[in-house]
């Protein structure tokens, strides 16, 4: 546990020193307008899950997503956004074929608050509400060559803390959120696993919540760089996202880490 | 520095820090050695396996002993050999092995185990009204007595129902739970057919950290009966060495819940369910990560014992039983039902 810490918290420390060495370069402010950004992209994950992949394995990811802003409006500034992902875990131990699909789905909506507000950089932090949810379904490919292969999932409720970061350098804006899990609650795998009343349907079970999540026993940090362009009077943004998560509810962990880039259109 | 100069260190600043933070951290195993392959075993099974004491199995003593006949495996079939010797070691029928979906290593390799030939033996004493269902089967043993017999999961109740009213069991009803091998833990859901109310089935226990013996409270399985099949029914359940992990998971039950009779010879045990996961090298482990106990929270991983011990060698079984369909362990549920 005071390793997770230590090794998050360096993480978050990483991360700072590059927003904070971003602001002192950064010069100038832009004024904001409302901005609606459907987005696709696509990424590598490393995931390791002590329950039904304690091994690790690789795999490549699909999203799509959808995020709106509202124009600046005084010192506060909402968003929501979709998300949904879905990586193929395989193995080249069984012809690279998908063992496990690994889905995951995020629905989110916040305020920020600007702590700097400049000509062309402005720096705000926010809060942003989250429901969260992930699944691991073992493939028929995988059902073929394990017996009877295990699913795993949770979903979350709960509060994100972020800090966003923006600079106009020219004509192209550039932009950075960082994220971290602060709490929430939800259903997370830990014992009994299953409805213990044989007569229960399991969906009971499974929709009712059983773990308060925290900083601490689940470390969820989120980085997205994007930037911002114009051409032929176009506006899209390139982005590049860097996940990393670890649970930590009971002694089956369940860590990943998942690099993607995004395309959007800005309309 | 130009803007131009300060845009270019600043995207290699952050490409810079995301390409550290994710080679910071390994998360995938591939080490695909005879070693390697045998390592991850180890190490899966000392965190999660769940019954080491029962076993009396001296962890660490078979990592010292199997690491350098790992290291020094020339071959894909000395690996193989290998991991049969450990199986047999683990004597867990949950516990085996397979290699890229194709060879198993389990504990099931014993050949002195034999399934017995159903509808040879329907014939041979003449049940009537026989239907066979996937994973059951419904028959009028004599005129008064009913059998039946479950192969893996089944739960149905309206079909139970209805089906089971067309069987006269004024004189009782023999329940064959022999080689009912396995199914999921929801096959238990079968008992409801036996009593009423809210009844207690088993005892669950898991593990919560990763020492041999940190394990959670028992959580016991509850049941909501249908009491398709009276209380004042007389019942013989049938076993052998072939009723295993959910078989026996039923047995007990059963054994509990009802005033019945156990026939025939010791269950298989398997008390307890099964994760599947990956190792490396396209090695797949099986192993049990939960253990269960009976109502009065004693283990049922080696096996029930029978109320009425009724047994025959293997070559009986090979050899009579399959050329005429003699079953004397039926032959006795008869005769204890017709007193």
């Amino acid at each position: 546990m005071f390793l997770t810490i230590i090794k998050s918290w360096r993480l978050i420390f990483y991360i700072g020193l590059f927003q904070f060495l971003f602001i002192f370069i950064s010069q100038k402010l832009t004024a904001q307008k409302h901005e609606y950004i459907p987005y696709i992209g696509t990424g590598v994950l490393q995931l390791k899950n002590d329950m039904i992949i304690p091994m690790g394995m690789k795999g490549k990811t699909i999203l799509f997503g959808f995020q709106y802003q509202r124009g600046k409006n005084d010192k506060i500034r909402t968003h929501y956004r979709i998300e949904a992902r879905q990586s193929n875990l395989y193995s080249s131990w069984f012809n690279n074929q998908t063992l496990y699909r690994f889905w995951q789905a995020e629905l989110g909506g916040g305020y920020r608050w600007y702590v700097l507000d400049k000509a062309k950089t402005d720096l705000s932090i926010g809060f942003e509400g989250l429901l969260t949810g992930e699944y691991i379904d073992p493939s028929t490919y995988n059902i073929s060559v394990a017996i009877n292969p295990s699913m795993y999932g949770r979903y979350d409720i709960g509060i994100r803390n972020f800090i966003s970061f923006n600079s106009q350098i020219g004509k192209i804006k550039l932009a950075n959120v960082f994220s971290y899990h602060l709490i929430g609650f939800g259903y997370y795998p830990k014992p009994p696993y299953y409805s213990l009343d044989l007569s229960d349907t399991s969906n009971s079970y499974y929709t009712k919540p059983n773990t308060v999540s925290h900083l601490f026993n689940i470390v969820h940090l989120n980085n997205r760089f994007s930037v911002f362009l114009k051409i032929k009077k176009v506006p899209f943004l390139l982005s590049y996202g860097i996940q990393y998560q670890k649970q930590n509810v009971i002694h089956y962990k369940q860590q990943y880490i998942q690099n993607t880039f995004h395309l959007g259109l800005i309309l | 520095m130009t803007k131009r100069h300060f845009l270019g260190n600043l995207i290699f600043l952050i490409f810079s820090l995301a390409v550290l933070i994710s080679s910071c951290t390994k998360l995938v195993n591939e080490d695909d050695s005879n070693l390697g392959v045998f390592e991850a075993f180890w190490d899966i099974m000392d965190k999660n396996y769940v019954y080491f004491e029962l076993k009396e199995l001296d962890w660490s003593q078979i990592r010292k002993e199997y690491s350098p006949k790992f290291a020094s495996a020339q071959s894909h079939n000395e690996v193989a050999t290998l991991f049969q010797e450990l199986i047999y070691k683990i004597n867990d029928g949950h516990v085996w092995l397979s290699y890229k979906g194709k060879e198993v290593i389990s504990n099931f390799s014993d050949t002195s185990i034999i399934t017995l030939h159903y509808n040879l033996m329907q014939f041979h004493y003449q049940f009537a009204d026989i239907r066979f269902e996937p994973n059951i089967t419904f028959a009028q043993a004599t005129d008064e007595i009913t059998y039946l017999r479950i192969s893996t999961d089944f739960v149905n109740a309206d079909y139970f129902k209805s089906v089971m009213s067309e069987y006269n069991m004024s004189k009782g009803l023999i329940v064959d739970m022999r080689d009912c091998m396995g199914g999921s833990f929801d096959g238990l859901e079968f008992c409801k057919y036996f009593h009423k109310g809210k009844k207690v089935l088993c005892y669950r226990q898991f593990k919560n950290g990763t020492g041999h013996c940190d394990f959670t409270d028992f959580y016991p399985v509850y049941s909501i009966g249908d009491q398709i099949v009276n209380e004042d029914i007389k019942m013989v359940v049938i076993i052998n060495r072939n009723a295993y992990s959910m078989g026996n998971h039923i047995v007990s039950a059963l054994n509990d819940l009802r005033d019945c009779q156990l026939l025939g010879e010791n269950t298989g045990g398997g008390g307890g369910s099964v994760l599947a996961v990956h190792l490396t090298g396209g090695w797949v482990l099986n192993y049990t990560f939960s253990r269960s106990l009976d109502v009065n929270k004693k283990w049922i991983e080696d096996g029930i014992e029978p109320d009425i011990e009724v047994t025959r060698p293997y070559e009986f079984w090979k050899n009579e039983h399959w050329q005429t369909g003699e079953d004397p362990q039926l032959e006795k549920a008869l005769e204890i039902l017709n007193r």
